[in-house]
């Protein structure tokens, strides 16, 4: 399987498993979450090929030759990716455990559509629940990470 | 049959009188409780170390679970020890790296743990500059201090340069008198605190790096799972272990305290396709108990019966109030059990060795957790240690530990360390619930306009005495004392002559404890949708009434204030449809919130939330701003989503499918006033969301001239 640009092992043992929990349990790849088991909540969200997929009912025998991309294949350690900039700069999370499902999908949209709309937004991020209550963070900082695409500079001090 | 007693008659029956309370002794029968206590004088100053490489370490006293207080107490380290928020290395401490503190809970976290943790930072600060004046040759008043540094007369000395060489860091000792606290000073003079600042690890959030309790992983670790009764109460009678044995990846079949039995494999999926091999057998409820199960809370019933047995206020006379009214309500408000549908599941990891018992979770008290897998494995408490991390939600309920207990027993059964994660599922079926309630509220105003009576009748179950913290065998004595989180809300901010308060705390075949604001979200939604039902019918100003009848100067201050702010007047000649409510969290942080609301085609929507919000001074604005964002969508949930249901004596709401919490598409647009006074600091966690439910519901009730008392609203088409 190729995750985050490297190829990896899948032993015998977790063939069987969901993708989530072979990112989680068996790679260690731990930035993505359970939150739910059946595809409802979109913590679990990663990239197959670039298209948000909800990895806990995506079985790993499904996965084939696509690309996987996680939480910290997106912009690395360092969070550089515009999404996690936006992130930053609006200081969006709480307590953060669906974030990394928000920000797969926020960026999976922005890869579809470099300017979206109000309503596209809510369509693209209607399936990541967020406890919190982060909604009006996440809508602004989609639009802000739309605008880092287009290179324009941050508003404000940070 | 024979009729059902009431409870206060079974009580009577049973021997058991308030006068007459017999106190248990034996330490088994005792069970384990929350930590309540605060920190004990002086052990604050371990909280704040200077470390060799120049690192202030900062271990949080307060579990960070999203209220940002990772955020808010770095924030006034680094005002006390002249840094930037950058420089702290906060850290969320073992049990066994700082003493004992009270759980978190109650928005009090900047209430209570503001000044001891300036008071560490700045004993800190003492010592290093008496240190750097002795290196400089100068007296500590000459001193100007500088990011990491102190300078004197041109010359310099860093924090770490003033550090022994015998010294790995530096805990300060207790000062003789006072400490000057800097993050005390004018707002003006002050660098951090009070001031938008970058959130505390927020590269390890944005990055995944973040470790969740669920995120633990040690060597040798297998993964543990739990068989659940398909009924609340439902007792084991049997299962096949031989079978889960023969599973592949099952490492063992280890049978647990209290009737409980898991498998441990080399895989998730392995341990739940063990569970599912023992076959287990349980024994049904019968008809009764169900039945038992799903009995309702209900006022009305309750109050026929005379069970509503605790009357916290009674002032005035009522019947006085009622021949003075002109105009009058009668109303009955329903809100349903709920769950907290935190993000995160629990989950905990658990390693026994021949020392003790090692423990990773994510809690609101972490000294629980640590008393419960004691007990558990029979070993001394300090012979547990907790690991404790950043939790994903808990909204007062993270407090039951069972996955952490369960990995200890399955640990030591297994001889592996073991990692319970708790699926969705079990998270919502298996934790307390918050209590559905009913009210019954009977009032009047004069020809004055004034509150002429208000006679407040309530049913809602044990929050703070909760049924999942006090064992079945000391049921009797949560049943005696009144219940003040159940009732939390129902002590009016207005002023009203003749009132009276009656409620009962019921145990409601699923326990109950705390949810975000406690009985305050109940009462203060049913309160303030009857308020608004009063001023109707007396046909008055929600605003200028409420303001006149505001028992503390602030509360009427953020009601005026949300007037302007909100453009009320100019919206009602618009034609706009608005509700307002208002509300005073535990009398010491005053909310206002107004809502715009639209129907089309049977569909109500909320268009637009305003809020103006006092929680005295702010330490960090805009976590207190994310705060009542987020207040503000659970309004919006609480009013159109949220609803627990049992059925057939299981819970049947489990996933988000059926308990349905705010999505994207049900947030409106949001503006927020923050009035930032010189009051001390009260809390901003919970205090927003029940007014801004109310005045959604008061909004639609004239948007469709109809009115849903029970919530979730339902829509009319």
């Amino acid at each position: 399987m190729r995750v985050n640009q490297r190829t990896v092992d899948v032993p015998e043992a977790w063939t069987g498993a969901s993708l989530l929990s072979f990112l989680r349990d068996h790679l260690g790849l731990t930035g993505t979450k359970f939150g739910c088991g059946k595809g409802l909540c979109g913590a679990c969200t990663v990239h197959l090929d670039g298209t948000a997929v909800r990895s806990c009912l995506t079985p790993v025998s499904a996965v084939g030759d696509a690309a996987v991309t996680t939480i910290e294949g997106l912009g690395g350690e360092r969070a550089t990716h515009p999404v996690q900039r936006a992130w930053h700069e609006l200081a969006v999370p709480q307590c953060g455990y669906c974030q990394a499902g928000q920000m797969m999908s926020a960026a999976a949209l922005l890869t579809r559509d470099g300017a979206p709309s109000e309503e596209s937004i809510t369509q693209a991020m209607e399936g990541n629940l967020c406890r919190c209550g982060t909604y009006p963070r996440i809508r602004k900082a989609i639009h802000r990470a739309a605008a880092i695409e287009r290179g324009e500079a941050p508003q404000g001090a940070e | 049959m024979t009729a059902p007693l009431s409870r206060r008659e079974f009580l009577k029956a049973a021997g058991w009188t308030a006068g007459g309370v017999t106190i248990l002794s034996g330490c088994s029968l005792i069970p384990v409780l929350p930590s309540f206590d605060g920190p004990s004088a002086g052990s604050e100053l371990s909280w704040v170390q200077l470390w060799r490489d120049g690192r202030v370490r900062f271990f949080c006293p307060r579990a960070e679970m999203g209220q940002g207080i990772a955020t808010g107490l770095s924030q006034v380290v680094a005002e006390e020890l002249g840094l930037e928020l950058g420089d702290i290395d906060c850290r969320y401490p073992r049990t066994d790296e700082i003493q004992k503190v009270a759980m978190t809970v109650a928005s009090q976290s900047i209430e209570e743990y503001f000044e001891p943790t300036a008071r560490a930072a700045a004993t800190l600060r003492t010592e290093l500059e008496r240190r750097a004046a002795r290196r400089l040759g100068v007296a500590p008043s000459a001193l100007l201090l500088e990011r990491g540094r102190f300078s004197a007369a041109g010359a310099r000395v860093a924090f770490a340069e003033l550090l022994s060489a015998d010294e790995d860091a530096l805990l300060p000792a207790a000062e003789q008198g006072r400490v000057p606290l800097l993050s005390q000073r004018a707002a003006s003079q002050r660098r951090v605190v009070g001031r938008d600042a970058p959130l505390v690890h927020a590269e390890r959030l944005l990055s995944g790096r973040e470790v969740y309790s669920r995120d633990v992983r040690l060597p040798e670790m297998a993964f543990g799972a739990v068989a659940r009764p398909p009924q609340i109460g439902a007792a084991l009678e049997g299962f096949d272990a031989d079978a889960a044995r023969g599973g592949a990846g099952v490492i063992a079949v280890v049978e647990g305290p209290a009737n409980a039995v898991g498998v441990v494999a080399e895989t998730p999926m392995a341990a739940t396709e063990g569970i599912a091999a023992l076959a287990c057998r349980w024994r049904a409820l019968t008809p009764e108990e169900v039945a038992e199960v799903d009995r309702a809370v209900d006022v009305d019933a309750l109050s026929v019966s005379g069970d509503l047995d605790h009357t916290p206020e009674d002032e005035g006379s009522l019947s006085v109030g009622r021949e003075r009214a002109t105009a009058e309500i009668d109303v009955r408000y329903d809100t349903p059990l709920t769950a907290h549908a935190s993000m995160e599941p629990r989950s905990g990891v658990a390693r026994v060795t021949e020392e003790g018992c090692e423990v990773w979770t994510g809690s609101q008290d972490p000294w629980f957790v640590q008393g419960h897998v004691a007990r558990a494995l029979g070993l001394d408490v300090e012979r547990v240690v907790v690991h404790n991390h950043r939790i994903g939600g808990a909204f007062g309920g993270r407090l039951l530990c069972q996955a952490s207990v369960e990995a200890a027993w399955l640990a030591r059964g297994a001889g592996r360390p073991v990692k319970v994660q708790w699926t969705r599922e079990e998270e919502t079926a298996w934790n307390y619930a918050g209590p559905g309630f009913s009210h019954r509220i009977q009032a009047g105003v004069d020809a004055d306009g004034e509150i002429a009576y208000w006679h407040h009748r309530m049913a809602g179950g044990p929050i703070l005495i909760s049924s999942a913290l006090i064992p079945d065998h000391l049921h009797w004595a949560g049943d005696l004392a009144p219940d003040p989180g159940t009732r939390r809300g129902t002590d009016l901010p207005y002023r009203v002559a003749n009132r009276r308060v009656d409620f009962a705390d019921v145990r409601a075949p699923m326990p109950t404890g705390a949810w975000r604001g406690l009985g305050a979200a109940p009462n203060t939604f049913a309160v303030e949708c009857a308020l608004d039902e009063l001023i109707s019918a007396g046909d008055l100003d929600p605003f200028s009434f409420r303001q006149r009848h505001a028992l503390d100067p602030r509360l009427a201050s953020v009601l005026e204030r949300l007037r302007a702010f909100a453009g009320w007047d100019a919206a009602q000649e618009r034609g706009a449809t608005l509700g307002m409510a208002a509300a005073a969290y535990k009398h010491v942080t005053f909310v206002a919130v107004a809502a715009q609301v639209s129907v089309a085609d049977g569909a109500p929507r909320v268009e637009k939330l305003w809020c103006v919000h006092d929680c005295g001074t702010v330490i960090a604005p805009d976590r207190v701003r994310a705060q009542i964002e987020g207040n503000l969508v659970w309004g919006v949930g609480m009013a159109f989503r949220e609803a627990l249901v049992l059925e057939a004596g299981r819970v049947a709401t489990t996933n988000f499918d059926g308990y349905r919490v705010a999505r994207m598409s049900d947030v409106p647009p949001m503006e927020i006033e923050l009035v930032s006074t010189d009051a001390a600091p009260s809390g901003a966690g919970e205090a927003a969301f029940a007014p801004a439910a109310a005045a959604i519901v008061n909004a639609l009730a004239r948007a469709e001239r109809r009115r849903s008392r029970r919530l979730p609203w339902r829509a009319s088409a």
